[in-house]
């Protein structure tokens, strides 16, 4: 199988500037990481779920991945190829994205043809002449009938708005697909409808995904693959299984804990404690440490290295540390590196 | 037995759409009785954020009550003047919102706005209006009340806004505390720390609280009683338990089997066919006829309200028997 | 804190009775402005029409030809009535043609600015607000003194001014639009630059655009008949209503009021009317907004 999209190394500061203006005029600027160090490799066809809360960074990564932001540090291969979008240049095609806010992501003045046709006739890849047979088959691919391409966005539903969004994307014949939070927004029976379109998809297009999401529960039922990240590091990878089965890490088992159950009835919730701190200010050590049940004095010293855990995934904790078996790991996915 | 708190009886409510009145919420029955929490769940169009806002009188024109009643204590609040109302809320009904961005006034500083709504009710000395914000921002868990009460809503992260509304929400001791989708909007993490906090709030109090949001997760784990809201009817109400163990209605059986959890990892999701319309251009007789598949003939009226199971009401031709499948 | 459902109708929407009216009256005034060779009494322009013997007459008189001055004439003997359609027809011209290329200018800088951002965002707007820091018409008056007068001269100068106005408002308007995520669809999509901005940004700030375009038309009326009533502005022999104002000034308040009164009349008339289009129309397109 092969590596369909990777992430090396990257890392993502905002807010530094130049630096030497900074100095020149004394001024402190803060500079936030919002990505440190992530490494990941998606195999092709595979859906790889991204977990965390706000400010772990999750967003800021789907963007590189996309090739929307160019990581200050790492590389993103697809194919084993260094992605680069240029405005008006096909390179870089091949990643596209599906976003969050199905309000917010079509333009408002447009019709659907023009959203959907717009990309593949501006790089040539379909000629005018067959754009409007082009259009209604990628609508009827996305379940929706061809009358749907005469409408402006708000003639369509949120969910209905989410499918065009993904006929966008497939206009392009991408072969990754970058899905930040595409069915948060909607409601339950609608997010039904619209994963369901995602495994139709992966299933007849071999699309390879990066799912993020913080619902951990719309991630167990698509991902092959799971990632946790807490405060711009991945602190957790493996496979669902090992991921969401049997956690590894404190935190993914406190988010395992805090997702309220169906069907369990009154639940007396044991949360975790604290606040998830400002990327501003990341406590030193292992960033987690302040609110662990299990933190030892190393962990506010220290930031833990690779370590795999029983259920065979990589986890970034103190616990885990057994420098031994991470040396020993042979084949699959880069480690989690530390910072 | 007691007189419950709150007691909603086929209440109405319309808005002018196209020059006619359409009815945006119909003839919704919902009780809710002393220290209980309803649980309200439906999606987007189901009425459930406008009875919320009936309840306390806040609804916008040109939309209107235009039936039934909202007996609480023994009131009708429905007929009650605006002064009168204005008694009622914030001191015996409270409500917590979605967005705790558009609940906290900004230019005022936490202290300023909690003491407001002890004085706005009651004259009381500083000192004590300054001891009781403290005391009730200890109770909902945050860490340094004194210093909080200077910090400014801007100042705040969304967990701890959220934490403050509800602290405020709760000062002048309320009966009832209404909550429209509070935790929708926070980290998985904060949610379960609110839930826990407001668990533990309204036992000590004894309170009740009819708790409103669309995850039915959220609203199950922490209501005694349910109820579901489709298009602008209440379809479904009972002990928490016993609806999603066995659901009368095929809405409910339908939101729940699309509960990923409730699916075979990597099966499709079993979905509710269609989508709910605009209020406008709901189809008559039962509303959910069109999604249905086992709607017959006999849906072309609108079902009535009938107790099926102990304590479980349902509107429904052909409610489910415990077990079956939609 | 009450609650408006998304799908009702909005609530507020004055009726734009005020603005119909105004739209009517302005149509009529452009209209009469447009045709006025044709419809215009007398050409005033015309040294042989005009006899300096029927100089400042009062309106409704009748001069030694038999002609019948309506709005009166002035100190040379012109029918008002006449001198104001062709004035009307220079403040119009010169309202529109600034408008145009104020917004154009003003549309394209703006854009890039909000699109670009880092760099290109602060030179630019460094230029604007230089340019937005000084009077406008005291900007005009200098650029006129320069270049000297003249149509084109006068329209360039106050385009000069009122870019700013634009390219400011536009790029407010385009920055929040920027963010969304359709704008990062495009780029995700690779489109050109300037496709994103033409096709995507630019019709989603037009309702923006379109409310400043209607108060700074007004205003470019205004800052040229200032300049002309400064006599800065164009020549006599082709002049705007702010001219007409300057000429009869004199005899405002003694005698031949006339002559001043009729253009200013009609030039507060052509702005309120402009204005309570830009009024309207800035309700109606945000009904629930500021």
């Amino acid at each position: 199988m092969t590596v369909a999209l990777e992430l090396a190394d990257v890392s993502q500061e905002f807010g530094g500037g130049n630096a030497w203006l900074d100095r020149l005029l004394h001024r402190e600027r803060p500079v936030v990481k919002a990505v440190r160090s992530v490494s990941l490799a998606i195999e092709t066809s595979e859906v790889f779920g991204l977990v965390g809360e706000s400010g772990c960074g999750k967003s800021t990564l789907s963007r590189i991945a996309a090739g929307l932001l160019s990581p200050s540090r790492g590389r993103v291969l697809v194919d084993g190829e260094p992605i680069r979008k240029r405005p008006g240049s096909r390179a870089g095609l091949e990643v596209q994205m599906i976003f969050q806010n199905p309000m917010a992501s079509l333009n408002p003045r447009r019709r659907v043809r023009d959203i959907i046709g717009e990309a593949p006739l501006m790089h040539g890849l379909v000629r005018r002449a067959e754009l409007r047979d082009y259009v209604e088959a990628l609508l009827a691919r996305v379940g929706l009938d061809a009358e749907f391409a005469e409408r402006f966005p708000h003639q369509c539903s949120g969910g209905q708005r989410q499918r065009i969004g993904i006929a966008r994307a497939l206009a392009v014949k991408p072969k990754v697909l970058i899905c930040d939070e595409p069915v948060t927004a909607l409601d339950v029976s609608i997010q039904a409808h619209v994963l369901n379109l995602f495994m139709e998809l992966r299933r007849d297009l071999g699309l390879t995904m990066l799912f993020v999401s913080h619902d951990l529960r719309v991630i167990r039922h698509v991902a092959d693959r799971v990632g946790i990240m807490y405060l711009g590091e991945m602190v957790e990878i493996g496979t669902a299984a090992a991921v969401l089965g049997d956690p590894a890490h404190p935190y993914t088992r406190g988010l395992l804990d805090s997702v309220p159950k169906l069907g369990r009835g009154r639940q007396r919730f044991h949360p975790v404690s604290g606040e998830i701190p400002s990327p501003f200010a990341p406590p030193p050590g292992c960033a987690y440490h302040p609110r662990c049940p299990s933190a030892m004095d190393i962990c506010q010293r220290e930031k833990p290295a690779a370590g795999i855990a029983p259920g065979g995934q990589r986890v970034a904790c103190h616990l885990y540390r057994t420098p031994a078996a991470a040396a020993s790991a042979v084949a699959g996915p880069p480690l989690v590196s530390a910072v | 037995m007691d007189a419950p708190l709150l007691e909603i009886s086929a209440l109405t409510v319309a808005y002018p759409i196209g020059g006619r009145d359409v009815p945006v919420i119909d003839e919704v029955e919902l009780t809710v009785r002393r220290g209980e929490i309803v649980g309200v769940v439906g999606e987007s169009g189901s009425g459930k954020t406008i009875t919320a806002y009936s309840i306390v009188r806040l609804l916008e024109a040109p939309g209107r009550i235009t039936g039934g009643s909202i007996r609480f204590d023994g009131v009708d609040l429905a007929m009650l003047p605006e002064e009168a109302m204005r008694d009622i809320r914030g001191r015996r009904i409270a409500m917590v919102l979605q967005d705790p961005t558009a609940t906290l006034n900004p230019v005022l500083t936490v202290g300023a706005q909690m003491a407001e709504a002890i004085t706005c009710h009651a004259a009381a000395d500083a000192r004590t209006v300054r001891e009781r914000c403290v005391e009730a921002l200890r109770r909902v868990g945050i860490a340094n009340p004194e210093e909080r009460l200077q910090a400014y809503p801007h100042e705040l992260s969304g967990g701890m806004r959220q934490r403050v509304a509800i602290a405020t929400a709760m000062l002048n001791g309320p009966n009832l505390l209404i909550a429209d989708e509070p935790t929708t909007a926070l980290d998985v993490t904060i949610q379960a720390q609110i839930l826990h906090e407001v668990q533990r709030l309204l036992e000590e109090s004894g309170a009740s609280a009819l708790w409103i949001s669309h995850d039915l997760s959220v609203v199950s784990s922490i209501a005694d009683v349910l109820a579901v809201m489709y298009a602008g009817r209440v379809v479904e109400e009972g002990p928490c338990d016993q609806v999603i163990a066995a659901p009368a209605h095929p809405y409910t059986r339908g939101l729940l089997d699309a509960f990923p959890e409730a699916n075979a990892h990597g099966a499709p999701l079993r979905q509710i066919p269609g989508s709910v319309g605009s209020p406008a251009a709901r189809p008559s007789g039962c509303s959910f006829r069109p999604r249905c598949r086992r709607a017959t003939a006999a849906c072309e009226g609108v079902p009535e309200r009938r107790e099926i199971r102990p304590g479980q009401f349902v509107r429904c031709f052909h409610p489910l028997a415990p077990g079956e499948v939609a | 804190m009450t609650a408006v459902p998304a799908w009702s109708s909005s609530s507020g929407a004055v009726k734009p009775i005020r603005a119909i009216i105004a739209a009517s009256i302005l149509l009529l005034i452009v209209l009469a402005a447009l045709f006025a060779p044709w419809i215009a009494p007398q050409n005033p322009y015309d040294m042989n029409a005009v006899s300096i013997m029927d100089g400042r007459l009062p309106p409704g008189s009748v001069g030694d030809a038999g002609f019948t001055f309506w709005l009166g004439s002035d100190d040379q003997g012109r029918d008002m009535l006449s001198a104001i359609l062709y004035g009307l027809r220079v403040s119009l011209f010169v309202g529109f043609a600034v408008t145009l290329g104020a917004a154009v200018i003003g549309s394209i800088m703006g854009l890039t600015a909000a699109m670009a951002g880092g760099v290109v965002d602060s030179i630019i707007m460094r230029f604007v607000e230089l340019q937005l820091s000084f009077p406008a018409m005291l900007i005009a008056l200098m650029l006129v003194a320069t270049v000297g007068s003249g149509l084109d001269k006068i329209i360039l100068a106050i385009i000069a001014v009122q870019w700013a106005f634009y390219a400011r408002t536009i790029r407010s308007a385009a920055q929040v639009e920027v963010r969304k995520d359709y704008i990062e669809a495009a780029r995700c999509l690779s489109l050109s630059r300037w496709r994103i901005m033409a096709v995507h940004l630019l019709p989603n700030c037009l309702s923006v655009l379109l409310v400043i375009a209607n108060i700074l038309m007004a205003n470019a009326i205004v800052i040229e008949a200032t300049m002309s009533f400064l006599g800065l502005g164009l020549p006599i022999s082709r002049p705007s209503l702010g001219r007409l104002i300057a000429n009869g000034f004199d005899y405002l308040l003694n005698g031949a009021y006339w002559i001043s009164l009729f253009p200013g009349i009609v030039l507060v008339v052509v702005i309120y009317c402009i204005n309570i289009i830009g009024d309207d129309l800035r309700r109606f397109l945000n009904p629930r907004g500021l």
